[in-house]
């Protein structure tokens, strides 16, 4: 069972991606910020990061550079709003390996992951 | 009015009111027990409703109201005999099929039948079990109204 | 004869398998030929041949072993590039496969043939020593190309080195919400599989987030054309990517040749024959078949769904808690499939709307000119697809508002003029997905609706009381320009709007499913949008049991649901209303309204007990808003519906019929159908109680 880190600095919106995640069969672990997430992708080595972009401490796009450095084949989905191109498109170049819009469809979501994890 | 055959032929025989009527087995396609039936409004009272036939949509007739027979709640009416037509497949809703069996089908004798059947959707008679009569229906003249 | 060793049931196999590898090897030489080397085409061919002197051998067929063994020499050559894929080249390799097929027919009829392979494999043997330089190398023909001198130097060069070169189209959906993004991971995805020569967009452009839907790239590569399209096709909001060789001349006298004007191979002569089958990858399909598909789809929805409510039952069950939850994953990964399933055969249906706004554009330059307004018409989506049939019936309906929007929403020259607007009225007519629905827009820039004025001229027309105009809200009062007794014969250009027609605008729209909504803005101009499902086969409804059927309404008709107390419930000239937020509903019950008085109860579920309540769901009807009585809600859900078939024909309140989950039949409700003709007081006596 793949091992999905959720990083999100909304308690919410971590809680609502797990139910989803979890609903679909994976294994969650989360993170609230990016500094937490370079840190718990050490400890756990999950099989994919669903990272938000705009979140305290760090940010998503520094911290996908970071994982990238700790983990050149890690497989990063970015959780973006609408409006964010320029930045989503940055992470992109910076290793992430497709974006999800936020509100979340569910459809999207997995077809995402799915698309990611093979 | 016509003889179908004078031979023997298999006939699907079924009660509507205390009269024993008979559809050419070559005509049924089946028999449906205790459907479930969807009404649907129908304003002379011929069409009954619809039932599903493994996923086809096929109308059931009032079989009683298309013979001119007297008008009798058909709540107990408990069996589909789902004929063949042309194109179409229809259902008739009949109090209960009673059996299969061979006939051997007589011309309508002159003087009609009784219990005011309307007697151009009766093709023939039969005798069953010595004593039955059983009237042998047109179908296709039956639904032709 | 050779002494073969092999049973009768290896032997079937062993021809079944034959023939698949002569067939392959067959449309793989005249590929080759026609085209050149394409690494795909050639390692598919050299398998087949490889695959053959195998299973040859394994049986002991000598003959078959050693011509498939000189043919997959000559294979390996071009493999490897020191052949190239000229007639003289391939020439043997045809003559090798048609000596395989008496073998086979000998075979399979168990007699002796006396098959000499002598000459065959001598050619093949000759064909294999040649030198490189001796064969001619890339594909035959060519056609006039857009790209540079240095371009195709480099493109030659490749061929040389044995690799291709590709021109790669793809097309995003319009929809896409970061298309830059999109269009940087397909340059990511692309650039992983070759050299890009150039790109359309280029890397700047898209990083400019300058991009639109078609992106166009050149490269050099050694893969295959089918691992390019589906690395690409991963990438989502791609809907669209085709891979085909860029054609280059050989040489000089070939290069002036295929130079516009020249004596260039038309189009057709380089897509004939096996070349064509391998690369036109569209099929004609007859439309009886999508529907019978879309019809088998539905049949799947409903096994979905009743999957669905099982994995809910199992779930309220002690001690099988795994089983529940495994029947749960299944049912939902066998949601999925078949929503992408449905997704898939929906596009099949789909086309350009196109094909319908085409015509638009001289229509409204004559009514200009009529009208004397000069207009800015502007056409946006003209790619958004719909199902055929929607695009059929939103002809009529777009043609009202498009008239609608030319003879009262824009202005005079001279009335745009002094409200400081443009002479130029402007109309715009687009197309777009909003979720999941298409949106259909006719926008004009000119005076607007003026709700008071409706509202008097609706009241004038005993469309709305007096009473209820004192409470109505502008919004409101603006949609009673889709009533239809608002503006039928008479021409209400006095009102500054519309309604010639606007009530069977919204009557099309609603047959479709869809929705039709306004917006307009008094003095800056008027939106009409109509909203469309992106299906017509299956629609979501209400389901409701009501005198012991099931009945389906759909949700477009539904207002909402209430639960009354009957003490509430009050009588106002020997009809039955309830009050929703201060307006006064009329309710009925639901299978009276449909004209089913007959009950039959060995068959009914008495769900309607001696409560002190009622279930009422409020529909709405061209614009009759009304109550149905229930015994009691079900849910939402989606169906499939089907008609009641040419015997019934068509019910007075009935769309169809649709199957549940549990095989029983429900009936869809035409609420709208409902509300005309024959809709009277008498048909629905039997009221609430």
């Amino acid at each position: 069972m793949a091992k999905i880190l959720v990083v999100d600095d909304s308690d919410f919106m971590r809680v609502r991606c797990r139910q989803l995640l979890v609903g679909e069969g994976y294994d969650v672990v989360e993170a609230g910020n990016g500094q937490e997430a370079i840190d718990r992708y050490k400890e756990s080595s999950p099989d994919l990061v669903m990272m938000d972009i705009t979140m305290p401490v760090m940010d998503g796009i520094t911290a996908v550079r970071e994982i990238k450095k700790v983990d050149p084949k890690a497989k990063i989905i970015m959780c973006s709003a609408l409006g964010q191109q320029a930045t989503v498109l940055e992470a992109v170049k910076a290793g992430a390996s497709d974006f999800v819009v936020k509100p979340f469809q569910a459809d999207r979501v997995v077809a995402a992951i799915q698309k990611v994890l093979c | 009015m016509t003889v179908v055959s004078q031979d023997e032929k298999r006939f699907v025989i079924f009660n509507l009111s205390g009269e024993n009527f008979g559809i050419g087995v070559d005509r049924v396609r089946e028999v449906v027990n205790t459907p479930g039936i969807a009404l649907v409004p129908s304003e002379d009272g011929l069409l009954e409703g619809i039932i599903n036939l493994r996923g086809n949509v096929v109308p059931v007739m009032n079989a009683a109201r298309l013979l001119g027979m007297d008008d009798k709640d058909p709540e107990d009416f408990a069996s589909v005999v789902v004929v063949e037509t042309g194109n179409e497949v229809v259902g008739f809703l009949v109090e209960k099929v009673v059996a299969v069996a061979p006939l051997e089908a007589e011309p309508v004798p002159s003087g009609g039948t009784a219990n005011n059947v309307n007697a151009e959707a009766i093709e023939g008679i039969a005798r069953m079990d010595e004593d039955q009569l059983v009237l042998l229906m047109n179908v296709d003249c039956l639904l032709k109204k | 004869m050779d002494n073969l060793n092999i049973s009768k049931e290896d032997l079937k196999l062993f021809l079944e398998e034959l023939d698949e590898q002569i067939e392959v090897m067959e449309e793989g030489f005249l590929t080759l030929e026609r085209e050149g080397a394409d690494p795909e085409v050639v390692s598919a061919t050299f398998r087949a041949a490889h695959t053959v002197k195998g299973s040859s051998a394994a049986i002991g067929h000598q003959r078959m072993t050693a011509l498939t063994h000189a043919m997959e020499n000559v294979m390996d050559k071009i493999r490897q590039g020191e052949l190239g894929t000229s007639s003289e080249v391939m020439n043997p390799l045809l003559k090798g496969l048609d000596l395989l097929r008496p073998f086979k027919q000998t075979l399979a009829t168990n007699s002796d043939t006396d098959v000499d392979i002598s000459q065959a494999l001598q050619e093949l043997r000759d064909v294999a020593e040649r030198k490189p330089q001796d064969s001619a190398s890339g594909p035959k023909s060519s056609g006039p190309m857009d790209v540079s001198e240095s371009f195709m130097q480099r493109i030659h060069y490749a061929q040389e080195e044995g690799l291709v070169a590709l021109e790669i189209n793809v097309t995003l959906a319009p929809e896409s919400i970061m298309p830059s993004v999109r269009a940087y991971q397909v340059y990511q995805a692309v650039a992983s599989i070759g050299e890009i020569l150039a790109s359309d967009p280029t890397l700047n452009e898209i990083e400019d987030e300058n991009v639109g839907t078609e992106l166009k790239f050149w490269i050099i590569t050694a893969s295959g054309r089918e691992a390019i399209r589906s690395a690409v096709a991963e990438v989502t909001d791609v809907t669209g990517v085709s891979v085909s060789p860029v054609k280059v001349p050989k040489d000089k006298e070939e290069a002036d040749r295929a130079k516009p004007g020249g004596a260039a191979p038309s189009d057709e002569d380089t897509k004939s024959g096996a070349a064509a089958a391998i690369e036109n990858r569209t099929v004609r399909v007859d439309v009886t078949v999508l529907d019978s598909l879309m019809n088998l789809i539905g049949e799947l929805v409903i096994d979905r769904t009743r999957l669905g409510q099982l994995s809910a039952e199992l779930s309220e069950l002690a001690g099988v808690e795994d089983l529940a939850s495994e029947v749960g994953r299944i049912s939902n990964h066998l949601a999925r499939i078949t929503g992408f399933l449905q997704e898939e055969i929906l596009k099949a249906r789909m086309l350009p709307i196109e094909k319908l706004f085409k015509k638009f554009p001289r229509m409204v330059r004559d009514l200009s000119m009529k009208f004397n307004k000069p207009i800015n018409f502007e056409v946006n989506g003209k790619d958004t697809e719909l199902d055929r049939a929607v695009i059929e019936m939103l002809s009529d309906p777009l043609m009202h508002l498009l008239r609608n929007a030319i003879d009262h929403g824009l202005e005079s020259p001279d009335e745009r003029r002094a409200a400081g607007k443009t002479e130029e009225g402007n109309l715009t007519l687009s197309a777009y997905h909003s979720y999941n629905q298409i949106v259909v827009e006719v926008s004009d820039d000119g005076r607007g609706i003026d709700p008071q004025r409706v509202i008097e001229s609706a009241v004038r027309k005993g469309v709305i009381t007096p009473d209820r105009a004192k409470e109505i809200t502008d919004r409101e009062a603006i949609m009673l320009i889709f009533s239809p007794g608002f503006s039928t014969a008479e021409k209400v250009s006095e009102v500054s709007g519309r309604g010639v027609g606007l009530d069977v605008v919204r009557k099309n729209i609603d047959a479709l499913g869809g929705r039709v909504d306004v917006e307009s803005d008094l003095g800056r101009g008027t939106t009409f949008r109509i909203f469309l499902p992106l299906t017509l086969a299956t629609v979501r409804a209400l389901m409701v049991r009501a005198g012991g059927q099931t009945f389906a309404i759909p949700l477009n008709s539904v207002v909402e649901t209430l639960r009354v107390d009957k003490r509430l419930i009050k009588s106002m000239r020997r009809q039955q209303v309830v009050t929703v937020r201060d307006m006064v509903v009329p309710i009925y019950r639901l299978e009276s309204s449909i004209g089913l008085t007959r009950r039959r109860r060995s068959w009914n579920d008495t769900t309607a007990g001696e409560n002190d309540h009622i279930y009422a769901v409020i529909v709405n009807g061209d614009g009759k808003t009304f109550g149905l009585v229930v015994d009691s809600l079900v849910g939402e859900q989606e169906i499939v519906i089907k008609s009641l078939g040419r015997l019934i024909g068509d019910v007075r309140g009935l769309a169809g019929a649709t199957i549940l989950g549990d095989g029983s039949l429900a009936l869809i409700l035409d609420i709208r159908g409902l509300t005309g003709a024959g809709w009277s007081k008498d048909t629905v006596a039997e009221v609430a109680g």
